[in-house]
C-alpha cells in the first residue's frame, strides 16, 4: 500500500467532478446540433466556450497534477505553491462560471481577438472571462516555474534535458519523466508568456479602447493554445513513461535516442503552431511551409521513439492488465490515431478543405479525450488503487473499457465523417444545405452518451478508492 | 437664431456634399465595372515621333494604360494627363510593369501636335509614353467600345467629354478609372496590381499599438514591424527563466 | 457629358452640394423621391443588411421581401425607429418575431422617422424588382447528402487506413502479452531503425508531393476576375471595389447577386469589418472547395478556378459570435 499525496487527491476530486459535467456539455452541444432542445439554442455558444476552456483547463491541470505526483519520487515541490495552484485554479473556474452563466460570454475558449469585445454579451462578462484566464494563467505560470525550481534543486539544466546522453554519457541516470516534464515546463513558460501578452493587449482594448493588430493577436493566441494543449499531452506521456513499466515488469529508461527525440520535440513543436494559421494567406509563405515541415517532423519522435518504445515495452511482457494499465495502453493508441488525424490536417493542401470543419474537433478529441484523458484517469486510478488495494473485478473493468471505446470512437467517427463531409465546426444549427451534419450530430450525441455511461461507471469505481484514500490521507 | 440657421445650412451642405459624392462615385463605378473584360480592337497608330505601330504591339510585353485627350483642350485633358504623369512617377514601375498611351480623339490633331504635347509634358524622350493619333473610324471604334462619349460644342469648338483611364492586358480591359481627377489611391492600387504585387494590409482606425508589418502606402513596400518581436518574446523569456532557475549548483 | 457634379471649381461644388442637400432634406420630409431611394439603399446597407436581406432568405432577422405590404406604415416606422420600446411594451407582432428568431431581438440602430421611410421605400422598390427568396430556398424534402470526393475522400481513406493500422498493431501487442517471453532488444532496435527510415522517407515523399500545391497566390500571376469580399457579423458583402470600413459600403457598388463565368480563375479578396471570419466556398455538391480567413486590417487573396457551373455556397468558417451559423451567402457560376 502506498499512501496517496493529499494534493493529488484534491486534483483527482476536482477532475472527477468537472470532467463528467464538461462531457455533458459536449453531449448537449451535439444534441442542439441534432435539432433538439431548440429553446436552449442561445446557450449553445456560451456552453461551447465553457466546454472548450473547461476541458483544456482540466486536461492541463490534471496532467500537471499527475506529473507533479509522479515527480515526488525524485524531487520536492513547494507545499505552499501546490496549495496556491489548487486555490488559483478553483478561483479561475469560479470567475469563468460567472462570466459564462451570468454574462453569457461566448467568444470561444481561445477568445480570438477582437471577438471578446465585439459580441452580444456585456462588457463585464468579457472582463470577468479575461480575469479568469489571467488568474489561471498566473497560477499555472507560478506552478510551472516552481516545478522547474524543484527539478533544478536536483538536476542541472543539461542533465534535466538529457544533454549528457546526447554527449554519449549514461550517468547520472535521469528518468524520462524528469526529461519530458522539463521540456514541457519550459514550453509552458513560453506559452503562458504568450497568453499574458495576448491578455494584456485584450485588456488594453476592453478597458482602454486601444485596438491591436488582429494578425499579431492571432499568432499569440494560437501559440498559446497550441503549446498549452500539446504540453498537456506531453505531461500525460511523461507519467506513462513512469507508470507503464511498473505493469509491464520491464524498465523504460532514458537513453540517447529518448533524449534526442524530446529535445527535438521542444524545438519543433513550438514552430508547428503555424499550422493553425495556414488559412491566413497574409502570413509569409515561408512560415506556412515551416508549419507543415515542423508538424511532419514532430511526428517522427512521437512515432519512432515514444510509441515504438511503449509497444516494445508491452510486447510479450508479463503485463499486469488492470484498469490503470489498460487505460494507459489504449490512451497511447488514442494519441497515435489523433496524431494521424492531426498530421493529415497539418498538410496545407488538405487544411484548405478541413480547416475549421469538424475534422478539427475530431482529431483533437481523439488525442485529448481518447488519449490524454485516458492516460490521466489511468494514472489517477493507479494512485487510488495503490493507496487502497481494493479487490479488482477484471470482467467488470473490461465492460467499462468496452463502453468507453465504443462510445468514444463512435462519437469520434461521427466527427471525422462530418469533417470529411465539409460540415463546419462551431455551428449551433446547420443550415439546410448542410443538414446532413445534424444526423451525424445526433449519432455522435448517442455514442457520447454511451461514453458518459462508461465514464460514470468508471468514476464510481475510482471514486470508492478515492474516498478511502482521502480518509487515510487527510 | 442666425447661428442656428447657418449651422443647419452648413450641416445640410456637408451631408449634401457627401451624398452627392457618393452618388457620383456610385455612378462612375457602375460604368467602370461595365468596362472590365471588354476587348479593344487592334489598329495602326501614328506616334508623336513619326513611327506607325499597331496598338497590339504596345500591350504585347507589358500591360498598357490607355487614356484619351485632345491637344487643344482647355478643360480637363491636359491636367488629367499631368496627374497621370505625376502619379506614374510617384508609384513607379513605368516600363517594367506597364506603359502609357495617350490617344487623341480629335480628328484635327496631327503627329506634330502629339510631339508638341509630349514636349510640353517633358515626356518626349520617355520610351514608355506614347502620344498618338489614329484614323477617324478607328478612334470611333475604340471609343465606342469603351463607352467613351465626347461631343463637340460648335459655339466654343471645344469637346464636352469624360476622363477615362483603362488598364489593358493583352487587349482586354482589366481595370478602368473614370472621372476627373483620377483618385490617386485607386490609381496606386491599379499600378500595384499591374505589377503583380498586392498590398494585403490597410489601416484600421484607432489601431495604434504594435503591428506585424509596416507598409508604405505610397510605394507599396512592406517590412516587418516591432510587433513581430512580441512573437519572439515568449521564447526568449522561457529560455531566460530556465537559465535563471537552473543557475545554481546541482544537487 | 460631364455632369454638373464634376465641376472643378470649389465654390460651384459647395453651391451644388447645398442645393442637393436642401433637395435631399425636403425630399426626405415630403416622402419618396429619387434621392430618397439612394438614401434608403445606403441606410439599408449600413444599418439593416447585417441581419436582413431583401429576397435573399432569413438571416438573424427575417427576409424583408414583401414584408412592407404585410404591416401598416405606422407600425413599420415605429418598429424601425424604436424596436426596443415596442419589445418592452410587448407589442404582439414584436413578441412573435422575437420568438421566431430566438435570441435575436431587433436592435435600435438609431434611425429617424425620415430614415425609416426611406428604408421602407427602398425595400418596397427592391421587392418590386427582385425575385423572392423561395427561388433560392431548399428543395422540398431537403438537400440530398452530398457525395465525398477529391481531397476529402483521399484524406478520409488515408485516415481510416492509418487508424486501422494503429488499432491492429495495438491489438496485436495486447494479445502478445498472453505468451510472455523475453524480447531481443537488439533486434527490436534494428526494427526501430528500419521503422524510422520508412516513416522519414514516407513523410519526405508526402512533403515533396503536397508542398508544391499550396493555395497561396503566386507573384506575377493574375486572376481572370477579382471580387472583393467584406465579411462582417453576420453576412458577406461582395463588391468590385475594396471595402475596408462600414463607411465604404455607401461608396462602392455592392454586388447583390454574384455571377461568375465558368472556367475563370477568380480571386476573392477577403477582409473583415469587425471580427475574424472565415470565407468558406462550397461547390454545387456542397463540399468545401477552398477557404481563407477574413481578418480586420488584412486582405487575404483566395484564387480558385470555378470550373463546374451551378450554385455555390459560402459559409463563415471562423466562429464570430451568436449569429455565426447564420452567416452565409451564395454565388452562381454560369
Amino acid at each position: 500500500m502506498r499512501k496517496a499525496n493529499t494534493h493529488t487527491l484534491y486534483w483527482i476530486g476536482i477532475t472527477l467532478v468537472l470532467f463528467p459535467i464538461l462531457v455533458v456539455l459536449g453531449i448537449y452541444m451535439r444534441t442542439v446540433q441534432f435539432g433538439q432542445l431548440p429553446a436552449t439554442q442561445s446557450w449553445f455558444y456560451p456552453m461551447m466556450t465553457l466546454h472548450g476552456l473547461g476541458m483544456v483547463g482540466v486536461c492541463y491541470a490534471a496532467s500537471m497534477a499527475c506529473a507533479v505526483d509522479a515527480l515526488r519520487r525524485y524531487i520536492e515541490p513547494s507545499g505552499a505553491i501546490s496549495w496556491l495552484a489548487l486555490a488559483g485554479t478553483v478561483a479561475g473556474v469560479v470567475l469563468l462560471l460567472v462570466s459564462v452563466f451570468l454574462g453569457k460570454f461566448a467568444a470561444g475558449w481561445y477568445f480570438l481577438y477582437p471577438l471578446p469585445m465585439r459580441g452580444n454579451w456585456p462588457a463585464w462578462s468579457t472582463v470577468m472571462f479575461l480575469s479568469a484566464i489571467t488568474v489561471l494563467g498566473a497560477t499555472w505560470l507560478i506552478w510551472s516555474v516552481d516545478m522547474l525550481r524543484a527539478i533544478a534543486r536536483r538536476y542541472s539544466l543539461s542533465e534535466a534535458l538529457g544533454w549528457h546522453y546526447l554527449a554519449g554519457r549514461t550517468e547520472p541516470e535521469v528518468p524520462p519523466l524528469v526529461l519530458i516534464t522539463t521540456v514541457s515546463l519550459i514550453a509552458c513558460v513560453a506559452c503562458l508568456v504568450a497568453g499574458v501578452i495576448a491578455l494584456a493587449l485584450s485588456f488594453a482594448d476592453v478597458l482602454g479602447g486601444v485596438r491591436s493588430d488582429a494578425l499579431l493577436m492571432k499568432n499569440l493566441t494560437f501559440f498559446f493554445g497550441h503549446v498549452l494543449v500539446n504540453l498537456s499531452m506531453y505531461l500525460g506521456l511523461a507519467v506513462t513513461y513512469e507508470v507503464l513499466p511498473e505493469y509491464a515488469g520491464r524498465p523504460w529508461k532514458a537513453n540517447k535516442i529518448v533524449a534526442l527525440s524530446w529535445n527535438t520535440v521542444l524545438v519543433v513543436f513550438l514552430a508547428a503552431y503555424f499550422h493553425h494559421l495556414y488559412m491566413d494567406f497574409v502570413q509569409p509563405v515561408v512560415v506556412q511551409y515551416i508549419g507543415q515541415v515542423a508538424s511532419y517532423i514532430s511526428s517522427i519522435p512521437a512515432a519512432v521513439v515514444t510509441l515504438f518504445g511503449a509497444l516494445m515495452l508491452v510486447y510479450r511482457s508479463k503485463m499486469r492488465w488492470n484498469l490503470a494499465s489498460i487505460l494507459l495502453f489504449v490512451g497511447l493508441a488514442g494519441w497515435a490515431i489523433g496524431g494521424g488525424g492531426a498530421g493529415i490536417d497539418s498538410t496545407i493542401l488538405v487544411n484548405m478543405k478541413f480547416h475549421n470543419t469538424l475534422w478539427v474537433p475530431a482529431h483533437f478529441h481523439t488525442y485529448m479525450l481518447m488519449g490524454l484523458m485516458l492516460l490521466v484517469t489511468g494514472y489517477f486510478y493507479h494512485c487510488c488503487q495503490a493507496a487502497t488495494e481494493l479487490p479488482e473485478k477484471p470482467s467488470f473493468h473490461n465492460l467499462v473499457i468496452l463502453l468507453l471505446m465504443v462510445g468514444g470512437y463512435g462519437m469520434l467517427f461521427m466527427f471525422y465523417l462530418s469533417g470529411a463531409a465539409s460540415i463546419p465546426r462551431r455551428f449551433a444549427v446547420y443550415p439546410a444545405e448542410l443538414a446532413h451534419g445534424a444526423g451525424y450530430a445526433g449519432l455522435g450525441a448517442l455514442f457520447a452518451a454511451l461514453f458518459l455511461v462508461g465514464l460514470i461507471v468508471f468514476f464510481v469505481e475510482i471514486g470508492k478508492r478515492w474516498i478511502r484514500a482521502f480518509r487515510v490521507a487527510v | 437664431m442666425r447661428v442656428i440657421i447657418v449651422g443647419l445650412l452648413a450641416t445640410l451642405a456637408c451631408c449634401g456634399a457627401e451624398l452627392a459624392q457618393a452618388a457620383d462615385l456610385q455612378s462612375s463605378l457602375r460604368n467602370e465595372v461595365r468596362l472590365v473584360d471588354r476587348r479593344l480592337p487592334d489598329m495602326p497608330l501614328r506616334l508623336g515621333d513619326g513611327r506607325v505601330v499597331q496598338l497590339s504591339s504596345l500591350w504585347r510585353d507589358t500591360p498598357l494604360l490607355v487614356t484619351f485627350f485632345y491637344q487643344r483642350c482647355t478643360g480637363t485633358c491636359i491636367p488629367s494627363l499631368r496627374l497621370i504623369r505625376d502619379a506614374v512617377q510617384q508609384v513607379g514601375g513605368l516600363g517594367r510593369d506597364y506603359r502609357v498611351l495617350a490617344l487623341s480623339f480629335d480628328d484635327v490633331d496631327t503627329v506634330a501636335d502629339m510631339r508638341l504635347q509630349a514636349d510640353a509634358m517633358e515626356l518626349a524622350s520617355d520610351p514608355n509614353w506614347f502620344f498618338a493619333v489614329a484614323a477617324g473610324k478607328n478612334v470611333a471604334q475604340i471609343t465606342s467600345e469603351l463607352d467613351f462619349g465626347y461631343w463637340r460644342d460648335p459655339s466654343t469648338g471645344q469637346y464636352v467629354h469624360e476622363s477615362l483611364l483603362v488598364a489593358v492586358d493583352q487587349g482586354r480591359v482589366i481595370r478602368a478609372l473614370l472621372g476627373y481627377p483620377i483618385p490617386l489611391s485607386r490609381f496606386r492600387e491599379l499600378a500595384w496590381e499591374l505589377r503583380g504585387s498586392f498590398v494585403p494590409y490597410y489601416e484600421v482606425p484607432g489601431e495604434r499599438l504594435l503591428r506585424c508589418f509596416e507598409f508604405n502606402p505610397r510605394t507599396g513596400g512592406f517590412r516587418p514591424d516591432w510587433g513581430l518581436l512580441l512573437l519572439l518574446a515568449q521564447g526568449v523569456t522561457a529560455i531566460a527563466v530556465a537559465l535563471t532557475v537552473f543557475n545554481r549548483p546541482a544537487r | 457629358m460631364p455632369t454638373i457634379l464634376d465641376a472643378t471649381s470649389r465654390p460651384l461644388r459647395i453651391i451644388v452640394s447645398f442645393v442637393v442637400g436642401c433637395g435631399l432634406f425636403f425630399g426626405g420630409v415630403c416622402g419618396a423621391s429619387a434621392q430618397g431611394a439612394i438614401d434608403g439603399r445606403i441606410l439599408f446597407q449600413q444599418k439593416c443588411s447585417t441581419c436582413h436581406t431583401i429576397g435573399g432568405g432569413d438571416r438573424s432577422g427575417p427576409d424583408l421581401w414583401g414584408s412592407m405590404e404585410r404591416h401598416s406604415q405606422d407600425w413599420l416606422i415605429r418598429w424601425i425607429t424604436r424596436p426596443d420600446l415596442m419589445i418592452a411594451e410587448r407589442d404582439p407582432i414584436a413578441i412573435e418575431l422575437l420568438e421566431q428568431f430566438k435570441g435575436f431581438a431587433m436592435e435600435n440602430v438609431g434611425l429617424t422617422e425620415a430614415d425609416a421611410r426611406a428604408v421602407i421605400d427602398h425595400v418596397r422598390a427592391e421587392t418590386a424588382t427582385t425575385a423572392p427568396a423561395s427561388a433560392t430556398q431548399a428543395p422540398p424534402g431537403g438537400y440530398p447528402t452530398p457525395p465525398f470526393g477529391g481531397v476529402q475522400l483521399a484524406a478520409w481513406a488515408v485516415f481510416l487506413i492509418f487508424a486501422g493500422a494503429i488499432a491492429l498493431v495495438f491489438g496485436w501487442v495486447w494479445l502478445s502479452t498472453r505468451n510472455p517471453q523475453d524480447v531481443d532488444v537488439k533486434r527490436a532496435y534494428a526494427v526501430r531503425r528500419t521503422f524510422f527510415f520508412v516513416v522519414a522517407s514516407l513523410l519526405l515523399v508526402v512533403l515533396g508531393a503536397t508542398l508544391q500545391d499550396t493555395p497561396y497566390a503566386e507573384a506575377d500571376t493574375k486572376a481572370d476576375r477579382i471580387v472583393y469580399v467584406a465579411a462582417r457579423q453576420f453576412d458577406f458583402v461582395y463588391s468590385l471595389e475594396p471595402i475596408v470600413s462600414t463607411g465604404d459600403l455607401a461608396n462602392v457598388l455592392v454586388v447583390k447577386r454574384l455571377e461568375l463565368p465558368a472556367g475563370a480563375t477568380v480571386e476573392f479578396r477577403g477582409t473583415s469589418l469587425d471580427v475574424n471570419h472565415g470565407f468558406g466556398l462550397y461547390g454545387p455538391t456542397r463540399q468545401l472547395l477552398a477557404q481563407t480567413q477574413a481578418m480586420p486590417g488584412y486582405v487575404n487573396r483566395l484564387r480558385v478556378r470555378l470550373d463546374e457551373p451551378g450554385q455555390y455556397y459560402v459559409f463563415c468558417l471562423e466562429y464570430c459570435a451568436t449569429g455565426h451559423h447564420l452567416m452565409q451567402s451564395r454565388l452562381v457560376v454560369k
